[in-house]
């Protein structure tokens, strides 16, 4: 994965510095998460994911449904960054999405 | 009784042509002043359920607090504005159309149907929040009383549900 040169700056160096003593992680990936909820239309959901992500209509269809059906779904992963941004767009959308660290 | 073939359809030219009756019209662009005090509340200082829907957290880990500040601190005002920018172009869009017998007629571009899209969007997020609408919530409005302003809100939020999903239909 992509590292930014800033977060690779702040990252911590030695090996013996406990790792869950700080916030950055940069090889740990992030992911976005879109959760359901009762007013955005099925067909803006897969209209958004399209357009956003260049995603398949099937691909987004089958996304849609899992947020509708499962309650959530991962649409996106990758740094810390790029969560960031698509976070933003999905939120520019009105798309109630949240990005956490991939377990 | 105004006469329409069409709320939304795409020309040869890939345009999406619009003809709203004169009240569509007029609620549409009253839009930008509904939300508008929405859009501009400062976002950490309220509890209001709409602010809180159209600007949700970013990170699902609330020790994340920094984080999170930092990235509302960079990312806020640019999400007001550009829902701002909007709902301003589709009054604008309204405002420079073409008037027919008790309609309004125009046609609109990839730019203007996403603009519109997220317009209406966000409109039913805030009157969706605000009526806190249900996903198996009964859309009946018969033997609902129509002078009850919440009828009239109810007739809204599905007016601008049927709107949207027809264009997005019609650009599908």
């Amino acid at each position: 994965m992509a590292v930014g040169a800033m977060r690779l700056a702040t990252a911590p160096a030695p090996v013996d510095t406990p790792t869950d003593e700080t916030d950055v992680r940069p090889d740990v990936p992030w992911i976005v998460i879109v959760w359901n909820d009762p007013i955005n239309l099925m067909s803006y959901v897969v209209y958004v994911f399209q357009k956003l992500f260049g995603y398949s209509r099937e691909k987004a269809t089958k996304l849609m449904l899992d947020v509708h059906h499962l309650g959530k779904a991962v649409v996106s992963e990758g740094a810390r960054e790029k969560a960031e941004v698509d976070v933003y767009r999905l939120h520019a959308c009105g798309l109630w999405a949240t990005m956490q660290r991939a377990t | 009784v105004t006469l329409r073939r069409y709320l939304f359809r795409r020309n040869r030219r890939g345009k999406v042509e619009v003809c709203l009756t004169d009240d569509e019209a007029a609620l549409l662009l009253s839009l930008r002043g509904e939300l508008e005090p929405v859009l501009n509340a400062p976002p950490a200082a309220t509890d209001d359920p709409v602010v809180r829907r159209l600007f949700p957290v970013a990170y699902a880990d609330p020790t994340e607090e920094d984080a999170e500040a930092d990235w509302q601190r960079l990312m806020h005002d640019d999400l007001a504005r550009q829902r701002l920018a909007a709902l301003t172009d589709v009054a604008q869009t309204i405002a420079a159309a073409r008037r027919g017998k008790g309609t309004v007629e125009f046609e609109l571009g990839d730019d203007g149907v996403a603009a519109w899209l997220s317009a209406l969007n966000d409109a039913r997020l805030a009157l969706g929040t605000r009526l806190d609408v249900t996903e198996d919530m009964d859309y009946d409005l018969e033997g609902r009383d129509p002078d009850d302003p919440l009828t009239q809100a109810y007739a809204v939020y599905l007016w601008l549900g049927w709107a949207q999903e027809l264009l997005l239909e019609t650009i599908a």
